[in-house]
């Protein structure tokens, strides 16, 4: 019971932040991607299941909040979850320049997936390289890595809350 | 062994996942969700704002719906107009059928139904003005020898002007009734006073075989009488200009103006009889 209030509280919190903040609190036009570094925090904290099915539920949410193809985010927060997992076994996940580095490459990957996928269903007149290393999505890119440190503090004070009551 | 068996679970909810995904993809239900998350917003806050997006923004899919619908309204639209029409054909070969019962009833001629053909004039040679024409249809389009070729008058009826006399596959050669060796049986229209219009080669008519005691008089109209085998009877070939009085035995002559404006003549009209006629 716990668990799932505190599955429900983490999800609520990040959708809030990132759709309803992230509207009226945005950065010289960019906002960080909570719900990358929520999807990263949990697949090296909880585990691949863990982030893998979060990151389908939250690319639900994202796709039908957005206005571009429905089924992108659906698909790559589950892989970038499961990647992360996968390659989170190397890493002191307790370091932050290790955390930095993951979300740096899991944000890498997952402007390499959207340009992939609209390269694919939009053939017309667009280039992968200017759809992913444009200024605005660089500067979401440093800002969510710069987020990453605070937010995966207070997740881990979130979850260390929550995880006492329990016991 | 437990962390195996996660393992195991993780990756198979993860192929299916990852399944669902694509196949989300691949269905590019984009405009769907568009419209029924545009939709839960006007059920939500019913605005004008959210109903615009729910007809603008979901795109193809809304123009898809307006399109079937204004099909479907066309549809209906001519559905009505094939009933209606169904109606009148129904109506039409009753009236037909008897129609035919009566003329058989009766034992009167029975109309012969013909098909129109409108022809433009192809080639005329100054020097034969008024005996001979080429006009662009022929046998392809149903026409052949003797069928009688008329025009629009300016009484607005059909007026004789030639009959066809060499058919090719799409042209013809039509001799006018003012050529020299043409001869129509005609009448004097309300008189019972049959005659010939014989072609002078110009804009008039010799009209011969006049009886002598013939009641005739400038502008009486001279139609083709039931003896002609081209032109139906009562058709329009001139009106009577000038009665000779040169003395004669036995007939009398007078000059028939043609009705047709042979200066302005460009466009034929044909009646070919309908094989269902013969």
């Amino acid at each position: 019971m716990r668990k799932a209030l505190y599955c429900v509280f983490i999800f609520l919190i990040i959708i809030i932040c990132q759709f309803v903040l992230g509207r009226y609190l945005s950065i010289f036009g960019g906002f960080p991607n909570l719900i990358l570094i929520t999807i990263v925090f949990l697949s090296m904290t909880k585990g691949r299941l863990e982030a893998v099915v979060a990151g389908f539920l939250f690319g639900i949410i994202w796709d039908v909040f957005s206005v571009d193809i429905f089924g992108m985010r659906m698909l790559l927060f589950p892989v970038i979850g499961y990647a992360v997992g996968l390659l989170g076994r190397n890493f002191d996940k307790d370091q932050l320049y290790t955390q930095a580095f993951i979300i740096f490459i899991a944000n890498l990957i997952f402007l390499l997936g959207q340009a992939l996928i609209y390269s694919s269903f939009y053939s017309e007149n667009i280039h992968i390289f200017s759809a992913i290393f444009n200024l605005r999505n660089l500067f979401c890119l440093v800002l969510t890595v710069i987020f990453a440190i605070p937010s995966f503090l207070l997740l881990s004070i979130a979850d260390n809350y929550f995880s006492k009551k329990r016991h | 062994m437990q962390n195996e068996r996660r393992s195991k679970y993780t990756n198979i909810v993860f192929i299916i996942i990852v399944l669902i995904s694509i196949v989300v993809l691949f269905l590019r239900a984009t405009p769907y969700v568009s419209l029924v998350k545009n939709f839960v917003y006007y059920l939500a806050y019913p605005s004008v704002d959210a109903t615009r997006q729910i007809l603008t923004v979901t795109g193809s899919f809304a123009d898809s719906i307006k399109s079937y619908t204004a099909l479907h309204q066309e549809n209906l639209k001519y559905r009505r107009l094939n009933q209606e029409l169904s109606d009148r054909l129904r109506y039409y070969n009753a009236m037909k059928t008897e129609y035919d019962n009566l003329i058989a009833l009766l034992q009167i001629p029975k109309i012969e139904y013909k098909d129109t053909v409108f022809a433009r004039i192809s080639a005329r040679e100054p020097s034969q003005w008024y005996q001979w024409f080429i006009i662009d249809k022929g046998s392809a389009e149903g026409l052949r020898n003797d069928l009688p070729v008329l025009m629009l008058g300016k009484n607005g009826g059909l007026n004789a002007v030639g009959v066809i006399v060499e058919t090719y596959q799409h042209s013809s050669k039509i001799a006018l009734i003012t050529n020299l060796l043409s001869v129509v049986p005609v009448e004097i229209k309300g008189k019972n006073i049959n005659c010939l219009a014989e072609g002078t080669n110009s804009s008039t008519l010799k009209i011969t075989y006049i009886p002598l005691n013939a009641d005739i008089a400038k502008g009486d109209e001279v139609v083709a009488s039931r003896l002609s085998s081209v032109f139906d009877e009562g058709t329009l070939i001139g009106v009577i200009e000038n009665v000779s009085n040169k003395p004669s035995v036995d007939f009398k002559d007078a000059t028939a103006k043609i009705t047709f404006d042979s200066s302005v003549v460009d466009m034929a009209i044909i009646l070919v009889p309908r094989k269902e006629a013969k």
